[in-house]
């Protein structure tokens, strides 16, 4: 009797240990891809990045050309595929090489979207680059640019077009909703650890 | 294990483990915290006062593309310009409203006031001289500067063809106060060709006393076929170029500022051009037009053409979030440079 109470003691003890040991365990399992404080602080580093990429894009004048990368006659971006939107890395314009640059080699995947509105004020997103659904943990940067109805298509090789965005025939995706003013498109990056 | 009597069997055991639980645990709280603490302090600013500027930087943007835009297009009256770039900002505002609706902030861009002005621009792609192929000329007489800046905006040369290798014959932009003799009171640029693709430019001062030049080249990317010369920006093909740019001094003497032209007083100044057939191609100016004077624009006929512009328009700009209210007046002037 006296020696099964012994056993049953130290196991039960042995028990407490285990747990207490799982338990203390607990704050080291904070992997690099894990939800934490320190997560968090990459990031800021990562929008950063984001916000960045956008800003440079925007003030190097690379932003709105990538924006209207499109290939009027075949009405979808150049080299896109039949997904209609980027799928294995950035498009072969400037800004696809900037994003390339900040993101690509530092294990980061990232999606681009397009969000703009239509005539009626519905709000409609389309993809640019699209890599995957983003992990809980992605991050998101915006720029806001303004196409006007002068603005040209620009080719495959980044020069622009003859083809401007109020021309009759021009195949571009988003609505002309004002009079000098195209639309406004708000450039979206998500990008997240992999 | 030791001999240990009676009761207390296992117990010392239990406290050991219990007191090990809780040392592990207050060991992950330390860890955690100091990780806590590190991430607060290498936070940026927490308001997000970021978010309004970087907002309020591309409003500015959008409403200076728009103003460009109806200057271009909806030039036949003064009515018809502020109807267009008012237009313009309502859709602006309720655009980029919605969208920053969908990160929590409101943004409202209204329509305050503009500034008269006089777009003069070539597009027929000739030499920059006048129709009557007339090289030497005054483009436009009697311009004002406005507070803090030139009174002259956006001024870019597309050359499809410079033909002037060298600095005598160089065709020249001569910015000078009305009246002022010889070379007094003057900024002047001068544009040739070094090589096939490389472009000089050489900027002189002049004021009573003495003349200061300043010089800069710039290698356009192969594959181009026009220099894009801007000269209120200081830039070729987006190259910054240091003698449009400001003084070594740090102090900004170019263009109308290189006239000693003071802001806000009765002194004007023209703008003339030098041999004017050693450019081929198109350029485009706005001028400011204080209100009740008239610019000499005489020697303008059709090519190149003057017509009536905004210079600047004055937006008021709100941007509110739960933890910050910005609301500000922006006076926007696409292609203005900073004085």
């Amino acid at each position: 009797m006296r020696a099964q109470a012994h056993t049953l003691e130290a196991t039960v003890a042995g028990l407490l240990m285990l747990s207490s040991l799982i338990f203390a365990l607990q704050m080291t399992a904070v992997t690099p891809l894990s939800a934490s404080t320190s997560s968090q602080h990459i990031e800021n580093q990562q929008q950063a990045t984001g916000e960045g990429v956008l800003a440079a894009a925007a003030d190097q004048g690379v932003l709105k050309p990538a924006v209207l990368y499109w290939n009027n006659s075949s009405a979808r971006h150049h080299d896109v595929g039949v997904q209609r939107y980027y799928t294995s890395g950035p498009p072969d314009n400037r800004f696809g090489e900037m994003l390339d640059r900040a993101f690509n080699d530092n294990g980061i995947a990232y999606n681009v979207y397009f969000r703009f509105q239509n005539d009626n004020g519905e709000a409609i997103t389309r993809r640019y680059v699209y890599s995957g659904v983003p992990t809980d943990n992605a991050v998101t940067a915006t720029h806001t640019v303004m196409l006007n109805d002068d603005d040209p298509l620009y080719g495959a090789d980044g020069t622009p077009t003859t083809d401007r965005l109020g021309d009759e025939n021009v195949t571009y995706p988003m609505p002309d909703t004002g009079a000098n003013s195209y639309n406004t498109v708000r450039v979206e990056v998500v990008a997240w650890r992999i | 294990m030791a001999d240990l009597s009676g009761d207390e069997r296992g117990q010392i055991l239990l406290v050991a483990a219990f007191a090990l639980a809780v040392i592990f645990v207050s060991m992950a709280l330390i860890v955690n915290s100091a990780i806590f603490t590190e991430n607060l302090a290498s936070r940026g600013e927490t308001a997000g006062s970021d978010g309004a500027l970087s907002m309020r930087a591309t409003v500015e943007t959008n409403v200076g593309e728009g103003i460009a835009a109806a200057n271009r297009n909806n030039n036949s009256s003064p009515t018809e310009l502020v109807d267009a770039t008012r237009a313009d900002i309502r859709t602006l505002s309720r655009q980029t409203g919605r969208q920053a609706a969908r990160s929590g902030r409101v943004v409202d861009v209204t329509y305050q006031s503009n500034r008269p002005g006089v777009r003069i621009a070539q597009t027929d792609g000739s030499a920059l001289t006048t129709g009557g192929g007339v090289t030497d000329y005054r483009v436009v007489g009697g311009v004002s500067r406005v507070d803090g800046a030139n009174g002259t905006r956006a001024f870019e040369i597309a050359a499809s063809d410079i033909t002037a290798t060298d600095n005598a014959s160089a065709f020249e932009v001569s910015v000078q106060r009305t009246g002022a003799t010889g070379n007094e009171n003057s900024w002047r640029a001068r544009i040739y060709r070094t090589g096939a693709e490389t472009v000089h430019i050489r900027t002189l001062r002049n004021n009573s006393t003495s003349t200061l030049v300043e010089d800069c080249e710039v290698t356009r990317d192969s594959g181009l076929s026009t220099f894009r010369i801007d000269l209120t920006g200081g830039t070729v093909d987006g190259e910054p170029c240091d003698a449009l740019g400001t003084a070594p001094s740090g102090a900004n003497v170019h263009f109308g500022a290189g006239t000693d032209v003071t802001p806000g007083g009765t002194d004007t100044y023209d703008i003339e051009f030098a041999n004017a057939d050693q450019v081929t191609g198109n350029f485009s100016m706005v001028v400011y037009r204080r209100p009740s004077t008239t610019l000499d624009l005489s020697s303008i006929g059709t090519s190149p053409t003057s017509t009536t512009a905004l210079y600047d328009v004055t937006v008021r700009y709100t941007h509110l979030t739960t933890d910050l209210r910005y609301e500000t007046d922006l006076r926007v002037a696409p292609g203005e440079p900073d004085v």
